[in-house]
């Protein structure tokens, strides 16, 4: 193997780390890869297993973009204003809220105000801090679910559950639950698809977009910008399109000669290659950001190294909806601790780091998919693992509280312009109804036609739910 | 060398003293073959099951309990819910059909079939079937065990059944054959004519070595025209140490073995191939499967100094595991631990979902939360242990090497320290005047004199004065930062030739003294503790008065207990799940549940002769692959399914196995055959596990916080890239992409039937990833090599090493004329200056163009139906 590295060297690695603003427009590199559109491919019959799915009754939602804040934003500094917080700062926590349970908080650090102001948006008049003002520009459109909570206070188990309902990693994410229970709109386009940070992963790894147990078809893909969106999208260089359409007719006409015209799993195998091939000539395409206008690059903030790199994702995530993608997972953060929300050194530059690269791009999310009339049919979810504690670590950051924090929904038959549930004085527990993944879970499949209860996959003798024992549908969030 | 006789006969002494003193199993009863009533009756049983009790069990809304038919007769508040033999009078009928709003169940009203189930059902007189019995709770709130569920077929010892008589006594070889002829002949159907020699080949091969059969080896059991020559070739594959490789692996998907531990840290497990390697050795030894699961369950308690003893318990440690930095919820994380030993036993032993009685009583079986917490019981004193034992001039030896590797390193380090220091003062000087009043001031404190505010901000001011590596990096000039690449790399390289680490065995311990008590916790939650519980086996399968076990070596008390010749599962359990593997399905579908919701067994007579004739032979698992694969059953034809449908209107499903099953190679079968076929399969049986290069985009999902380099050292020899998938290092986090599109387990949980997802992502691995391109050069040279070189002998050579047979004319001219198309389209890229391939290593006397055209060719046959599905 001389001419060739057997794989390409380990020791090399993709993670553009620390070199964002010398890359940002860069590795949009544009391809020509749609002039070479395919002829000769054939419509499939319906051997996809990925093919659409009538859900359980008439859904508001059709798609889903799940905008994941990796190493949990703080709900104080963001969406859920804390005056007390302003009078009791640099005081010890006092004596009736217990004792703060995280990861690392030793006790005894005081409590620590935002560094931001709120102000209201906006007919509803949500509140929402200085650190997002794009974004407060949509709030007419946000649900705000202020009472959430995880049962965990460490990110992984955290994530697992927020993703996938459990604290283990041994389920299938939200996701493939989805996909398991509508298929997918889109022939030429993974159903479920996923974009990390490139400066590395969310804590919880590749087990967050995993099928776990569910065949491995419904597992979320990762996706990239660039010529090769998809892991293996492209035919080694040496194998040039015509020469592989040719080994695919051959492959097919080989197939085809040995089969059973009833055996549906032979046919599907065959039918896959197609779909193969149609993704190889259509995912390029759906990642080419030339097609869009410089209005629509600016909306996102792609004229801007600070927000390029998110917005180019955003943008990404409304195209592969307007594809027909189902389920889109998108994190924002991960990787080295600079690089996640996960501030327990410093709250202000953490956040004004992490909101800045991402305030545009959501808030042009949520615009462009409005005037694209498809906001009313994709559900877009704002949240994390957790949020952050009242009171301060290392003297300007705060540790995990999974006991109370704030997400967000907005789009497919989500009310809008009204927040949900609240937490304490300072911050810490949520109150009153509380939200758990399952409850979340349980409204998004609502949404999207789903009925928590009818999704089963039996695995090891028990009918698991992305639910498990059931959680409720949150009424105050439905139009 | 005395001491270490005396021990293993103080072994044999115990493992042949197994009967254990309580009172034996019940006998089964026969089970007979469900008819048309109870297979309605069975469907209506699991959709009430799966739709309606959640609400309408125990406790159930509107007082109405759908578990048993007593009291749906009785009905809740609104009145009986049934009336046997009058659906439309029936309130739970009116109720699905929405003629009773609200439509049940609650916004998921059932489909029309569904309703027409329930409605015929119910006419029909509402039959319950006989075995199904919620389970009844006592005036206390307590399951009580009844003498009906001790009564479920797979909680009575199996009996040997009585060899049937059949019409076609000429098709039976063994009685297997004579069990399964006997259920066909009675619906009027006969197994499928023997397959043909070439296929039978294959079959076998790939069953017991998961590995394809080699052209020397087809044409050696063709040459061979003795009687015997299929039962030579089943005796060579045995006794082939591929065999233990091959089973190894499924009970590995079994038991969830991987070696790192999960959650984001996702470390490795140092060593934890030994286990690996310990399961290959057993299983090719034949070491019997009593003893095999004693070792695993309780090895450190037969010989607490044996090295292999220790690995062997490595079982109760392969599952996930949370460790992670501050602050700890020790009582959660100790009950993390004893679920995941429990749920172990529970699936790969028991096949039963005991951890659904984690949190309450088992919904569907008679599994009291007592039971679940009285087996934690027999774990309560155990945790991990890594048993090292070296001798004094291994240690010295060791401690040398390495003091040796640190000095080589030292220099490099030096260096890149060097070229870090003047940054990281810098970015230290500029944190430093950054650091606000207050901060400074405490620093500036002697630290003996702060008050405790003030140790709190000097805490912390430390903290912001600490130079983070990405902050460090980023502040390099361009060339500093390559030179400390260059000497990163260099560092790792010497890192990748570090002394191997001392011997360890990863396994488990009795270290908690004294042993702590084990309470039954509410809802599973370890800080509500209800009442204390010891160790006993579950009540179902035990005599009503059982007594606890006293043991002090309790879980060598458990594993007698489940070895016990007449346990009514554990053999029961291994024997199906041998049948799954032949035949893509179990005697009983489901292999980790033989409880209630799992599926009634096709052939329980089988299953009860299958799992006394393996008892009575003393455990020895070769012998009844043997008796499995020389069965005329095993043997038969997979004839196609347009075959079947004419053949069989009464079971397309293949339940009565008239036919043997296609079976899809698994994902590291896949892998295995490809490198077989291509000549590069390194045969090499047991040793530390292999990472192999990774694709970028799969080396960046290795998380971490730290400095995204050396994350994965590629094992420096490569030949140790093309092992078995088997010997390939399994981090829970990051798998191989082929493995991922092809149903490989996540090893998360237990997995004993794997997915076969068709989808087109599977494609694009087999058609464009590095691996398959690599392997097709390889085999294209291969058959160059191997051949004259001349086209019919090649093409002909490409078909005995990928399917195990000659092409037919019509394929001969197909991938003739493929040959010439590509060809000509590969000239056109030539006159461009387009890249070509090559195929590998010999050198070819035909033109470039032709030669990239057979590693074409050879790319499409890797791909073809035929070579991912057994026939």
């Amino acid at each position: 193997m001389k001419n060739r590295p057997i794989h390409i060297p380990a020791a090399h690695t993709r993670r553009d780390f620390l070199f964002r603003a010398a890359n940002g427009f860069g590795a949009l590199a544009l391809t020509d890869l749609l002039a070479r559109e395919a002829s000769g491919t054939e419509k499939s019959g319906n051997a996809n297993p990925l093919a659409p799915k009538a859900p359980h009754f008439a859904p508001k939602a059709k798609a889903v973009i799940f905008l994941f804040m990796v190493g949990g934003p703080s709900h104080i500094e963001t969406f859920d204003p804390k005056p007390e917080l302003d009078r009791l700062h640099g005081q010890q926590l006092p004596p009736s809220f217990g004792e703060i349970k995280s990861q690392f908080l030793k006790a005894g650090t005081p409590l620590m105000r935002s560094a931001w102001k709120f102000g209201k948006y906006g007919q509803s008049g949500i509140e929402v801090s200085d650190l997002f003002p794009h974004i407060a520009t949509c709030a007419d459109d946000l649900t705000v679910i202020r009472s959430c909570y995880t049962d965990s206070f460490v990110h992984a188990p955290a994530m697992y559950q927020m993703t996938s309902g459990r604290l283990l990693a041994a389920h299938p994410s939200l996701g493939s639950w989805v996909t398991y229970g509508l298929g997918s709109e889109s022939e030429n386009l993974p159903a479920y698809c996923v974009m990390t940070q490139p400066e590395g992963l969310p804590e919880g790894g590749a087990p967050m977009w995993g099928a776990g147990y569910l065949p491995a078809v419904y597992q979320g893909t990762l996706l990239r910008s660039g010529s090769a969106p998809i892991l293996h999208l492209k035919p080694p260089q040496e194998i040039g399109d015509r020469q592989q359409r040719n080994l695919l007719d051959h492959l097919r006409r080989m197939n085809e000669a040995d089969l059973d015209a009833r055996d549906a799993e032979l046919a599907a195998r065959i039918s896959s290659y197609e779909l193969a091939y149609r993704m190889q000539q259509h995912a390029p395409e759906a990642v080419d950001l030339s097609r869009e206008t410089s209005e629509t690059r600016n909306l996102y903030g792609l004229d801007d190294a600070q927000t390029v790199e998110f917005g180019t994702r955003c943008l990404l995530a409304r195209r592969l909806v307007e594809r027909g993608v189902r389920f889109v997972q998108l994190y924002s953060g991960g990787g080295p601790v600079s690089v996640q929300w996960d501030a327990h050194d410093d709250m202000v530059s953490n956040h004004e780091k992490m909101c800045r690269w991402t305030d545009k791009p959501i808030a042009a999310l949520l615009k462009d998919l409005k005037r694209r009339g498809m906001l009313d049919s994709t559900l877009v979810v704002w949240g994390s693992e957790f949020g952050r504690t009242p009171v301060s670590e290392n003297g300007k950051g705060r540790d995990h509280n999974p006991q109370g924090f704030t997400i967000w929904m907005a789009g497919g038959g989500v009310k809008g312009g009204c927040v949900v549930g609240e937490t304490d004085e300072i911050g810490y527990r949520a109150l009153g109804e509380r939200y758990h993944p399952r409850d979340i879970h349980a409204t998004m499949l609502h949404l999207l036609g789903l009925d928590q209860m009818r999704l089963t996959y039996l695995h090891n003798g028990r009918y698991e739910r992305l639910t498990d024992f059931g959680g409720k549908v949150i009424k105050e969030v439905l139009a | 060398m005395k001491t270490r006789r005396l021990q293993k006969l103080i072994l044999i002494a115990i493992l042949a003293g197994f009967v254990y003193q309580s009172a034996p199993f019940a006998p089964a009863r026969v089970v007979e073959a469900q008819s048309a009533v109870e297979e309605l009756a069975r469907s209506v049983v699991a959709l009430l099951r799966a739709q309606c009790i959640e609400c309408h069990g125990a406790d159930g809304l509107s007082g109405l309990d759908l578990r048993s038919r007593d009291a749906m007769l009785k009905g809740g508040a609104h009145g009986p819910a049934v009336v046997a033999g009058n659906a439309v009078e029936s309130r739970l009928f009116k109720m699905i059909a929405g003629q009773i709003k609200p439509v049940m169940p609650l916004g998921a009203a059932l489909s029309r079939e569904q309703i027409e189930l329930i409605r015929r059902w119910i006419d029909e007189g509402a039959v319950w079937p006989a075995d199904v019995q919620p389970v009844a709770e006592s005036a206390s709130g307590k399951a009580v065990i009844t003498e009906a569920h001790r009564n479920y077929w797979a909680f009575r010892s199996p009996v040997r059944p009585e060899t049937p008589r059949v019409l076609r006594s000429d098709r039976v070889r063994n009685p297997i054959d004579a069990f399964v002829l006997a259920r066909l002949e009675g619906n009027g159907m006969t197994i499928s004519p023997e397959a043909d020699r070439r296929t039978l080949l294959r079959r076998v091969t790939f069953d017991l070595t998961g590995l394809p059969p080699t052209p020397e080896e087809i044409n050696a059991f063709l040459a061979d025209r003795s009687t015997d020559a299929y039962e030579k070739v089943v005796a060579r594959l045995l006794a082939s140490p591929r065999y233990g490789e091959r089973w190894a692996q499924h009970w590995l998907d079994v038991v969830r073995f991987a070696e790192t531990n999960g959650f984001e840290l996702d470390q490795d497990r140092e060593g934890a191939w030994r286990f690996r390697d310990w399961v290959i050795d057993s299983l090719n030894e034949d070491k019997p499967y009593d003893r095999f699961l004693t070792e695993q369950i309780a090895g450190d308690q037969i010989a607490p100094d044996d090295f292999r003893m220790r690995t062997a318990t490595g079982f109760l440690r392969a599952g996930p595991q949370h460790v992670v930095a501050g602050n700890q919820d020790l009582a959660v994380n100790r009950q993390e631990w004893l679920t995941e030993a429990v749920n172990g036993v529970g699936n790969a032993v028991l096949g039963m979902t005991i951890g659904c009685a984690r949190c309450h009583d088992h919904k569907f079986d008679p599994i009291p939360q007592a039971d679940y917490y009285r087996l934690q019981a027999f774990f309560a004193s155990t945790d991990n242990a890594d048993f090292r034992n070296p001798a004094k001039d291994q240690q010295e030896a060791h401690d040398a090497a390495v003091k040796a590797h640190k000095e080589l390193l030292k220099p490099i380090k030096d260096d890149i320290a060097a070229i870090e220091k003047p940054y990281r003062d810098r970015l230290a000087a500029e944190k430093r005047a950054k650091l606000e009043a207050p901060y400074v001031a405490a620093l500036a404190i002697e630290e003996k004199k702060r008050t405790p505010d003030e140790q709190r901000l000097a805490k912390d001011a430390m903290s912001m004065l600490q130079v983070k590596w990405d902050e460090l990096v980023a502040s390099l000039n361009p060339d500093d930062r390559e030179r400390r690449a260059a000497l990163r790399r260099r560092m790792h390289d010497i890192e990748l030739h570090a002394p191997a680490p001392l011997p360890v065995a990863l396994g488990v311990e009795d270290k908690i003294s004294p042993t702590p008590k084990t309470f039954i916790f509410k809802g599973g939650d370890p800080h509500v503790p209800a009442e204390e519980v010891e160790p006993r086996f579950p009540s179902v399968l035990t005599a009503p008065d059982a007594p606890a076990v006293r043991d002090e070596k309790r879980r060598l008390a458990l594993a007698r207990w489940l070895v016990r010749p007449d346990h009514p599962l554990t053999s029961r359990v291994m024997m199906n799940r041998l049948w799954h593997h032949y035949f893509g399905r179990g005697i009983v579908a489901t292999p980790n549940d033989f409880g209630r919701n799992g599926g009634r067994p096709s052939h329980p007579e089988l299953l009860d002769w299958l799992s006394s004739e393996f008892v009575a032979g003393g455990w020895k698992l070769k012998r009844m692959h043997e008796m499995i694969v020389l069965s005329s059953v095993y043997r038969q034809s997979s004839i196609s399914a347009a075959e079947a449908s004419k053949a069989v209107q009464g079971d397309p499903e293949n339940i009565l196995l008239w036919r043997q099953n296609r079976k899809r190679l698994d994902a590291e079968a896949l892998r295995d055959s490809i490198l077989a076929v291509s000549g590069r399969l390194t045969e090499k049986t047991g040793g530390p596990s292999v990472r192999v290069p990774l694709d970028p985009e799969v080396y960046d999902t290795i998380f971490t916080e730290f400095e995204p380099d050396n994350l994965w050292p590629v094992t420096p020899d490569a030949r140790e890239h093309t092992r078995r998938s088997l010997y390939l290092l399994r981090k829970r986090n990051v798998r191989l992409p082929m493995f991922v599109a092809f149903d490989a387990p996540d090893w998360m949980s237990s997995c004993a039937a794997r997915s076969a997802s068709v989808h087109a992502l599977q494609a694009l691995t087999m058609l464009n990833s590095d691996f398959m391109f690599n392997e097709s050069r390889a085999l294209a040279g291969r058959i160059a090599a191997e051949t004259s070189g001349n086209r019919a002998a090649m093409i002909s050579r490409l078909y005995e090493l990928s399917f195990g047979r000659r092409p037919k004319p019509a394929e001969i001219r197909l991938t003739e004329e493929f040959l010439r198309s590509q060809t000509a389209i590969i000239r056109a890229r030539i006159s461009n200056g387009e890249p070509i391939a090559a195929p590998e290593g010999a050198k070819l006397n035909i033109e470039r163009a032709n030669a990239a055209a057979w590693v074409d060719l050879c790319l499409a046959t890797l791909n073809r139906n035929e070579f991912i599905y057994i026939r």
